[in-house]
């Protein structure tokens, strides 16, 4: 009986449970993370935080699912891999034996060392733990503006949180607008401008200096404007790093990241890694990249547990959809959405609907290779299969994100036959 | 060169390799629904979804209660395909209820002897006949047909109590078009048996519908059913944009040089159908359309965010169904406006059941379109005199 070993009980990790199970009736299979909840939405926090959502339905998966398929959980932090031994020690001195081991052990958020960021109420805005603790921290002081610093997807999830729970949010951002590095400048300038419509505080191009405590807990931000804030909280959402620390020491390659080949294996023939810790080698792309989102740290979870279990599956198109919601609007972005060069032609929606709509597409030889949406997502999944289907969009470029064009009608023939909205 | 059949099976085999994972929990499709109870958790249906076998009692309530609107894939931030996804549910439940199949029989007579079908034809159609407008009558379930650029395809509503072909047939002599017709119970486009997920049936039907298509060569196919429309549309690429498939409603704003409209000022409000606003993207056809010639009061939901009629809810539930239906023809009511006008046949007959004393007159928009003209030759013809 193969003894499979996930470390990790986010979405990768559970993926690769399932699939295991799936494709190996008999495996042992023991699943241990760091976190006592069992996996949970991580984006559904902000909605748990207001209160949109309760403790149950933040979960992934039933609590019986476990049971149902023979899946071992354990609650602790690994701490030492030994690849020659094929073992895994967790902080409470228990080691696993593994014949196949699947590291997702997700990332981390960087905090730089700001004067005073051991100040209790510096958050970073990452597990359920820190979310309920940042929630207690900010209801304290509701008169006061909670700081964020940062306005990418997590700070103004967190933006909105602040809207939810009724009290003042102030934004510091390093960049000229708000939205970096994923939105472009024309979608930046609609996001800022929904956050003022919502009277957001956006302080940009000003960053943290150092941090000001009474009582052992920050009570003001100081910025490199010389701008004083009081404040009831800082959160820290300036962007994560992958947890490698599993590998230290180990022979497996490491380049910031874990580098897995399509079939998400490591340089080490039984390891195995998904999700935030890995770059992924995409045939289609050619290169190696992140996963960072939600979606292909799920897919990433699935093909590794499949192949964990005797398969050789490939990973493909790890970047071609990150969609959800930032601040409250809807976004999805495609492909390449950021390319750009003398060969990469932009087609805009003219009429987008919407208050804060954008809809823009990316071409290069007439074949779309992104697309950013903000506020207007019709049609996107059509989008998204002319892109992955490599359709030539010469006959019907001018009309393309027009009110009136389907693109579903201009899908191949065959499997696609029904439409996507 | 594809390898699958094509087919709703086939899609919705594809769709599954994205749809379930891309779901991140922000619920907003459950929050959305019309009909789930309070009591599904998401993760239980996300099970399922990996695993149709494993569906929980409550889960499978809710794929037999669904009506398929597509609101929860409106509402879901990451735009999985979630009513796909329940349709997926559906089509590969354990135990499908008997219902649909008799739904099934009774459109598309599908699981009955051939001399039992057509006993059951003459039956039924000599009990309809004062139902079907005359000059439908020798077109019913026909398979000899002349070429023609306009096809306007009645397919069951033929007999539908609205008498919608016959609005339709008035509005064509009024603008001067020709048209071959396609009607009756044996050119069922196979959208109901589709989405009741008898996905091998609804391919059959559509199939079939595409023969008789072809035979008259249209360059339109024009329909007052949104379900028909969705289905010919699927025909209409398989045959490489050969024809179009469009509403009657969009005829009519493309011919709307032809129609000539008394303007009226009582206000009217409008009912998006799922199929043509939602799934179609077509809400601007009708309003363009009315542009002028009446006065909207839009829904507190319309366009994308509109509620459904409760059409598929198939009367499996009909308190469930009931308060579907009743929840709109509030919001109509709510409008102060006098009538509601709807441009799917399948949704007036769906408000027409739970209409009640006092809400809005239910009305095609065509019809509505076909009086306008009517009381403009009127006074044209007193102005002349």
């Amino acid at each position: 009986m193969r003894r499979y070993l996930i470390i990790g009980n986010g979405v990768a990790g559970l993926a690769a449970a399932l699939s295991i199970r799936e494709h190996d009736a008999k495996g042992d299979i023991t699943l241990v993370g760091d976190e006592a909840h069992p996996p949970y939405f991580r984006a559904g926090l902000s909605e748990w935080m207001h209160g949109a959502l309760g403790d149950d339905e933040l979960q992934v998966r039933p609590s019986a699912l476990f049971e149902r398929l023979r899946v071992r959980e354990v609650v602790g932090r690994a701490s030492h891999l030994d690849v020659d031994a094929q073992t895994v020690t967790l902080d409470d001195g228990t080691t696993f034996e593994w014949d196949k081991l699947l590291v997702a052990t997700g990332a981390r958020p960087f905090v730089p060392p700001w004067p005073g960021k051991e100040l209790k109420n510096v958050f970073t805005y990452r597990t359920w733990d820190d979310c309920a603790a940042i929630k207690s921290a900010v209801l304290a002081q509701p008169d006061k503006p909670a700081v964020i610093v940062g306005a990418g997807i997590l700070g103004l999830e967190f933006a909105w949180d602040c809207k939810g729970l009724g009290v003042g949010a102030v934004l510091l951002v390093r960049e000229p607008k708000v939205g970096s590095p994923i939105f472009d400048d024309h979608a930046a300038d609609k996001l800022l401008q929904r956050l003022q419509d919502d009277d957001v505080v956006v302080h940009l191009e000003e960053e943290v200096e150092r941090f000001e405590g009474e009582g052992g807990a920050v009570a003001a931000v100081i910025t490199t404007r010389g701008r004083r804030i009081e404040c009831s909280a800082v959160v820290a959402a300036i962007g994560v790093a992958p947890e490698t620390s599993l590998f230290t020491g180990t022979r497996i390659a490491l380049e910031r990241w874990v580098k897995v080949d399509a079939h998400l294996r490591t340089s080490h023939p039984d390891v195995y890694a998904a999700g935030d810790v890995a770059t992924v080698f995409d045939p289609m792309l050619q290169a190696h990249a992140p996963t960072r989102t939600w979606e292909p740290s799920y897919w990433g979870g699935r093909i590794a547990g499949e192949n964990m279990a005797g398969g050789s599956k490939q990973y493909l198109s790890c970047t071609m959809m990150n969609a959800s919601l930032v601040y409250d609007l809807k976004y999805v972005l495609l492909g390449g959405f950021l390319s750009h060069g003398p060969d990469v032609e932009t087609v805009l929606d003219p009429t987008p609907q919407g208050k804060y709509g954008v809809r823009k597409l990316l071409l290069k030889d007439d074949v779309i290779i992104g697309g950013t949406f903000l506020d207007d997502r019709r049609h996107t999944l059509a989008y998204r299969q002319l892109m992955q289907t490599r359709v030539k969009v010469t006959a019907f470029k001018e009309r393309l994100l027009h009110a009136d064009f389907d693109p579903n009608l201009a899908l191949p023939k065959g499997t696609l036959d029904y439409y996507f909205y | 060169m594809t390898t699958t059949k094509p087919g709703m099976r086939s899609f919705l085999e594809h769709l599954n390799d994205f749809g379930n994972g891309a779901c991140v929990g922000y619920d907003l499709c459950m929050k959305a629904c019309p009909v789930v109870d309070a009591d599904v958790p998401i993760c239980e249906l996300n099970d399922a979804a990996d695993n149709p076998s494993a569906m929980t009692a409550r889960v499978r309530q809710f794929v037999v209660d669904c009506i398929q609107c597509g609101r929860c894939t409106e509402a879901c931030p990451t735009g999985a395909p979630r009513d796909h996804m329940m349709l997926h549910l559906r089509a590969n439940m354990p135990d499908r209820p008997s219902e649909y199949a008799a739904y099934a029989r009774l459109k598309g007579g599908h699981g009955l002897q051939p001399w039992y079908k057509d006993l059951l034809k003459s039956a039924f159609q000599l009990y309809a006949k004062s139902s079907v407008d005359a000059r439908v009558w020798p077109h019913l379930d026909k398979q000899e047909f002349e070429q023609r650029d306009t096809l306007l395809y009645f397919g069951c509503y033929a007999f539908s109590h609205t008498k919608s072909p016959t609005v339709t047939l008035d509005l064509a002599e009024a603008m001067g078009v020709d048209y071959e017709i396609i009607a009756g119970l044996r050119t069922c486009c196979g959208w109901p048996q589709t989405l009741s997920g008898d996905l091998e049936r609804g391919e059959e039907l559509l199939l079939g519908l595409g023969m008789l298509i072809d035979k008259v060569q249209p360059k339109v196919v024009v329909s007052g059913c949104a379900e028909c429309v969705a289905a010919v549309q699927v025909l209409a690429r398989r045959a490489g944009g050969a024809f179009e498939s469009i509403s009657t409603v969009e005829w009519l704003l493309r011919n709307r040089d032809k129609l000539d409209l008394d303007p009226s000022d009582d206000p009217i409000t409008f009912h998006d159908s799922c199929h043509l606003t939602r799934k179609m993207n077509r809400g601007h056809i009708a309003r363009e359309l009315m542009e002028g010639a009446f006065a909207l009061n839009e829904l507190e939901e319309h366009g994308r965010d509109g509620q459904c009629c409760g059409y598929y809810g198939f009367n499996l539930n009909e308190e469930k169904t009931r308060a579907v239906r009743r929840k709109r023809l509030e919001q109509a009511k709510a409008t102060g406006a006098s009538k509601l006008a709807v441009e799917c046949v399948t949704c007036q007959e769906s408000f027409e059941k739970a209409h009640e004393d006092g809400d809005p007159e239910v009305v095609e928009l065509q019809k509505l379109v076909l009086e306008s003209v009517l009381r403009k030759a009127k006074l044209n013809k007193e102005g002349a005199q």
